[in-house]
């Protein structure tokens, strides 16, 4: 009776393994990069598009990522304005209306507009973490 | 074209202008409206010019507190999704100085297209 041998079928069914759980160092390593670009970007556009002679620069400056934390859709980080100014308002919540305008106050989206021309470019980034991890495998 | 495409969709639900909200002359200011702001993202490079433009729309319903405006919010996500528009993600920014609802949505035309 004939029978066939291979050689490297675990190793490739461990790589295979790996892969389909994609360790959370990577994951990280993936939003790091991704928070790279969006991070100054966002920066970047709040200040010229939230120009005028209220401005003080504070929200744009305090635009920060959190760290990167758990949830039920997976791992993920938040990027936004942190902590308050100097009138003792949440630079989050100056943020929130300037990006939606108010009565009287027309909405200036420098969040949305910077993560949409930088959408690309970030999972690029992504990307480029993912395909190094895949070449590591030797897949 | 993108400014006339808006206005023929939002008219008819409520009196709409484009970036801020000034009444006409002579009469008083409505409480109930829609403005509507966007910005543009080039896109399908060639020769270093865009092919197209994505353009992603903000519209704003305001109205006092204490209406019912979910017959003028299904209203708008329709009219939009209508006149060619994705349908709208749905923000609600309403304050202490009545409802704000938000409606952000996206639509392409050529880049060489006229805007108004």
């Amino acid at each position: 009776m004939g029978s066939i041998s291979t050689i490297g079928l675990n190793d490739l069914i461990e790589d295979l393994s790996a892969l389909a759980a994609l360790p959370d160092s990577v994951i990280d390593e993936m939003l790091t990069a991704q928070a790279d670009i969006i991070e100054p970007a966002q920066r970047r556009t709040m200040q010229a598009m939230w120009a005028g002679p209220y401005r003080t620069g504070a929200t744009a400056g305090a635009v920060k990522r959190t760290k990167i934390r758990s949830g039920k859709d997976g791992r993920y980080l938040s990027i936004y304005p942190h902590g308050t100014n100097a009138d003792g308002n949440r630079n989050a919540e100056v943020a929130f209306i300037n990006e939606f305008g108010k009565r009287n106050q027309p909405a200036r989206p420098a969040i949305d507009t910077a993560n949409k021309s930088k959408t690309e470019e970030a999972i690029s980034a992504a990307a480029k973490v993912y395909n190094a991890f895949v070449e590591s495998k030797n897949l | 074209m993108l400014n006339k495409r808006l206005m023929a969709a939002l008219s008819p639900i409520a009196p709409t202008q484009a970036d801020e909200y000034t009444p006409d002359e002579g009469l008083g200011a409505d409480d109930t409206y829609i403005v509507f702001n966007y910005n543009s993202i080039p896109v399908d490079y060639g020769d270093d010019a865009p092919g197209h433009e994505v353009y992603s729309v903000q519209v704003h319903l305001f109205c006092p507190s204490g209406v019912n405006s979910l017959p003028m919010r299904r209203q708008i996500k329709k009219a939009l999704l209508a006149a060619g528009f994705t349908w709208p993600a749905y923000i609600n920014a309403s304050d202490k100085d009545g409802q704000h609802h938000v409606f952000e949505c996206q639509t392409a035309q050529a880049a060489e297209a006229e805007v108004e």
